[in-house]
Formats: C-alpha cells, structure tokens, sequence
C-alpha cells in the first residue's frame, strides 16, 4: 500500500476517529474495487492490515497525519486522524507528478464511497468487512453472512445484522459491476 | 521410555519419544523435511558471516523441541480433551511449517516466482510426498490440520494454536533468533527463552478466540527478546552487504529467464529446466530444486557468452560484492518518486561503457523485509492481536496491556523503522555515484 492513499483518504473523508475505522474502511474500499494493495487477514474486530497500520504510522510521525489519542472508558486507546496542511501540500505536489497522477487515477469512482464509508456507525462497519473478508475466502454469501455474524457474535435478526448486510453487499456487488455502489 | 535424541547446539538435546512419537519420527525421516539439510537458514547471511551455514532442518527440529516445551506447559492448566487433540497437529506444524523452502530460504522466492508457504501446504497435503504420506497414516486429518495451522488466512484453527506457530513470539521466532545469533555469532539472541515459554497463558472465553497472552513476571524476558529482535535485524537480517548478494542472485536469474525469453540458450540444469518449462509444476518438480541445483547453475553460468550473466555468477561465487550507495530521498512519507535520482544513476553506469546491461550493474533494493523484522505493536487496543502485538495480563480484572506500554523505555525499539533504499553497483562507480548523491541531496535541501 502505498502512503498516499491513506493521505488521499485523510484529505476526502476529513477526520478519521479511529485505526479500527481506517482499516475497515480501506478494507471495503478494495473489495468494491478501488486498488489499494494492503494485504489483510482477520481478528477479533474485522480484517486487519498491517500495511495499513504501518502506512498511519509513518504519515503522523512524517507530520502529514494529525494523531488524536482518546482515553476510552475501559481503559483502552482509540487514535484519530486528520489531514495537515503539510500533508495536504504533499499530496497536490505529488498529484502534479506523472507518478502522482497514476496513484490520484486508481481513486477515480471511489471518492464518495470513501466518505460513506467513513461515516458509517462502527459496529455495522466491523461487521460489514467481515462479511465481505469471509465472501472473499469461498465466494458464497449465505455462509459469509453467517460465518461473520458467528464470529462477531451478532444476532442476525438484529438492526446491525441488516445494515451491515446491506452495506457489505452493496460493496460486493458494486465491484461485481465494476463500478462504485450508487451513495 | 525409549528416546531417540538429536543432539542440539543451543538445547543439547531434542528428544523425541521413540514409542508414542515413531509417528514424527516418520515426518522426520521423510524425504521433503530431509531435504531441508541442504537450504540455508539464513540465505547467502553466510557471505557476510561465515559461520551462519545453519540449515533449516537443525531449525526446524529447534522449533519442534520448543513446541513440546510449551505444550507441557501449558497441560499443566489445560487437560481438558480438545488440548490434547490439538498436540499433534501442533507438534507437526512445528516440524514442517518450512517445508515449503526454496533454496537460500527466503530469497530465492522472487528468482522462482514462489511463495514458500503455498509450496509448504501444498506439500503437506500432496499424497504423493513423504511428509503428507507420514501425517496421514498417524492421522488421516493430520495433513490439513496441519496446512491449516500454517495458513495465514484460515480462520477456522483456534487462534492460540495459530499464534504458536506464528505470531508476535512464537516459537518459530524464538528459535531462529537464538540460532542465527548463536551461528553468525553476532551474540545478539540472548533472552530467557525458558521463562517465556513456561510462563506463557492462554486468555479468553471463546475457546476459538483464546490467544496467548503472559504474566508481568515474564515482563522483563519479553523486553530482552524484544531488543535481540531489533538488533538481529539491524545487524544481520537488514545487512547491506547480504542484501547485496541477494540482489545480484535476482539480477542474475532474471538476466536468464530474459535471455530465454529472447530465445538464447542459457543451459539450464533439468530441475530448472524442467520447474520453468511447466506452467503448474508438480511439488516433485519443486523439491528437486536445492542449493546445489542453484549453485550448479551459478556455476555453469560463469562460462555463458553473455558477459553481464557470467560476471555476476563468478562475482557471485567468489563473493566479490558491489558497492552499496544509499537513496538521496531515503525516508521521504509520500512522495517515494525516485526515478529522477534512479534515471541519473543508470546513466551513470551506462555512460561509463564497462557495464552493460545497465540493469544487471544497477541493482535496487527498495522492498521492506516480509521477514525478520523487528517488534513494531499495533498501538489501538481494540485493533491488538498476538498477530500484531505482545500483551500481557496484569491481573483479572484488567484488560491486557501490550508490553512498549508497560515498559514505556522499550517505546524507542519498537517504533517504524524508515524505509530504505539501497542501490548496488559495480565498486569502480562508487566515487562518482557518491558525488551523484550529493547533488540530489543538495537540491533537496
């Protein structure tokens, strides 16, 4: 994965609230098609990126991210992110780049899914790239849907069990149409 | 009870129980975990240090020892009937989880166009190998509960099994640092190894979702293996030299798979020969692919008529590097753009007249490791794993805490390291590739 996509991603969406976010969110970003190249498997909350993860790291410590810390109340951390003007520079002079160019070229159709993606409610998000990182293993969505709710541990009847089916599948066929899902 | 015993430089002794184990003995004795006498541990380390000529059956047979270690230990608290259905597998995917190796271990991957551990499943599950025959006549199962365990994507094995084999600290890892530091003898791989494996706990309610996790008593062990981690990277696992060598055994096998693309005989030995003249090789095919196919090859090329192939495999033989000069832009978060520099170097080589094709002479190593690398936490508690962090229990009733939190001083160790890209080109250009660098640096500034 290259850094500038996690900085495109910062200068579309505006804040980011949390890892967790990011990485569901780029997850689903590829899976509709837009080409990222982060390389995920799954644990507890969805699937996980290390390259993601490595790529946050290196643009806040670079000063092109802003990073947030919030003391949760179990005792946990949650980072934000957010684009600064240094990093917003960076990305304009990169895109003024032929090299630039090809990398802004692979988000073209996916802008606006970045930022629904970005505003969803975190647990439907969570359960929603499960689902897809399951339909991507065997390509089957009855047994997707009910691997990701066992996993998670979701009631399928459930108001969450249906937005996140709802979200995932329009991820999933969007990229069987080759084009982004309709916002 | 009877023991068959390999003897061990780091453990003395690896036993096996040659009554209730003859099962694995069987595996150990097969052809495929043979086979792995003849792949360095450490790829072409042994050019840099001479004494790293470890091969990886002595490793697998060190990660076996410690799986037994850990599983004994961790009986001492599980007796229940799935932990004991669960050893075998684990014992075995100890064994053979590189079984899968090319020769040069993991360099030699992108001469081949392979990924050790698709061939390392596969050969588990072939019938027709040895290993798979051996796994399967103990356990008709065992094959794929096996190739599951080493499969980074099944989600169905149980986490904690998984994260013994592969995970933050597990005792593949635990191994190899110990080994590689002891046979290179850097003397960077010193921890308490036994305090880490006998105070290891497994944590969590959902028995598919129980991970490893440690007691504050083994914080200090964990920070010791932590450092010997980074500082084996830094020092072996990243030196420049060996990635050089890495880099020219790349250009080489890619100068011969040009030339037969062209139509230019390159006499390739019958392993090669025969991997590269099917389109799904067999795991037979694979396996007969060792070092000393390699170096044969490597050594027949030192006659070929096309002069940038027979340079570089007698560069390559008697160990003659190329000298290594650093990007100017190392480092840079976004824009990683370093044609303009990379186009001014080539030149450089081109114009001087004595090295030509220019991309056998100007060799780039811009990849991060896949491998090796050192300690970096994922930092987001909700999004910590034994895949991305170590963690350890405090008490019940608190949650886990990953270790740089705990220890806040390991928090310089465990930072991203800065990307790194290495050019390596022929000694002579050095000077003037040194001067190169510095008008991009000063334009930079």
């Amino acid at each position: 994965m290259h850094n500038y996509d996690l900085a495109k991603l910062a200068s579309l969406t505006g804040e980011l609230d949390s890892r967790k976010r990011v990485q569901k969110v780029v997850y689903l970003l590829q899976t509709a098609g837009c080409r990222l190249d982060a390389d995920f498997y799954l644990h507890h909350y969805g699937p996980y990126s290390t390259d993601v993860a490595r790529a946050l790291d290196e643009l806040a410590r670079a000063n092109l991210l802003e990073e947030s810390k919030t003391q949760l109340g179990n005792g946990g951390r949650q980072y934000g992110y957010k684009l600064t003007d240094a990093g917003r520079k960076q990305i304009t002079a990169l895109e003024a780049k032929p090299s630039g160019q090809e990398l802004r070229a692979r988000w073209n159709g996916f802008e606006q899914l970045a930022v629904d993606l970005a505003r969803q409610p975190a647990w439907p998000l969570e359960v929603a790239s499960t689902i897809a990182y399951f339909y991507s293993q065997q390509g089957e969505w009855e047994s997707a849907k009910s691997k990701a709710f066992s996993f998670k541990a979701v009631d399928p009847h459930n108001a969450v069990a249906e937005q996140a089916e709802s979200l995932a599948r329009s991820v999933i066929e969007s990229a069987q149409r080759g084009s982004a899902p309709a916002s | 009870v009877p023991q068959k015993v390999f003897r061990d430089p780091l453990y003395n002794y690896v036993e096996l129980d040659a009554d209730n184990q003859r099962w694995l003995l069987e595996v150990v004795n097969s052809r495929e975990v043979q086979r792995l006498r003849r792949i360095h541990q450490l790829g072409v380390s042994s050019f840099t240090y001479p004494g790293a000529d470890h091969s990886r059956l002595c490793h697998s047979l060190g990660v076996l020892h410690l799986m037994q270690l850990a599983l004994a230990s961790l009986e001492r608290e599980h007796k229940d009937e799935e932990f004991r259905r669960a050893k075998p597998a684990l014992l075995a995917a100890a064994l053979v989880h590189d079984v899968g190796h090319g020769p040069f271990s993991h360099l030699f991957e992108p001469c081949l166009g392979i990924d050790h551990e698709v061939w390392s499943e596969r050969i588990i599950t072939d019938p027709t190998c040895e290993v798979g025959k051996a796994l399967a006549d103990f356990d008709r199962t065992l094959p794929q509960a096996v190739a599951d365990l080493i499969d980074p994507k099944n989600t169905e094995t149980p986490q904690w099994q998984k994260a013994l084999i592969s995970s933050q600290l597990d005792m593949d890892r635990l191994d190899y640092l110990r080994r590689d530091s002891l046979f290179t003898g850097a003397g960077y791989g010193k921890f308490d190894w036994h305090r880490l494996i006998t105070s290891m706990q497994l944590y969590g309610d959902r028995p598919n979702l129980s991970t490893i996790v440690w007691p504050e008593k083994a914080k200090l062990a964990i920070e010791e293996y932590i450092f010997a981690r980074y500082y084996m990277y830094q020092n072996v696992y990243l030196h420049k030299t060996t990635r050089g060598f890495e880099k020219m055994l790349e250009a080489m096998w890619n100068r011969a798979k040009t030339l037969r693309g062209e139509g230019t005989e390159v006499g390739l030995v019958p392993a090669i020969d025969s991997f590269w003249s099917t389109e799904e090789p067999e795991a037979e095919q694979y396996l007969r692919i060792e070092e000393y196919t390699v170096l044969s090859q490597i050594q027949a090329w030192g006659d070929h008529s096309d002069t940038a192939l027979s340079d570089l495999a007698r560069r390559f033989l008697a160990r003659r590097p190329f000298a290594m000069v650093q990007a100017p832009k190392s480092g840079q978060a976004l824009d990683t753009d370093l044609s303009d520099w990379e186009d001014a170097l080539r030149a450089l080589v081109s114009e001087s007249g004595q090295f030509a094709p220019t991309e056998m002479y100007c060799l780039v190593d811009s990849q991060k490791p896949k491998y090796h690398l050192p300690y970096i936490p994922e930092k987001e508690d909700e999004e910590q794993s034994v895949r991305n962090s170590i963690r350890v229990k405090l008490s019940d009733d608190k949650p886990l805490i990953e270790i740089s939190r705990l220890l806040r001083r390991l928090r310089a160790f465990t930072k991203e390291v800065s990307r790194v890209v290495y050019y390596y080109i022929p000694h002579e250009l050095r000077p003037a590739a040194e001067k190169l660098r510095q008008q991009f640096t000063g334009e930079d500034e």
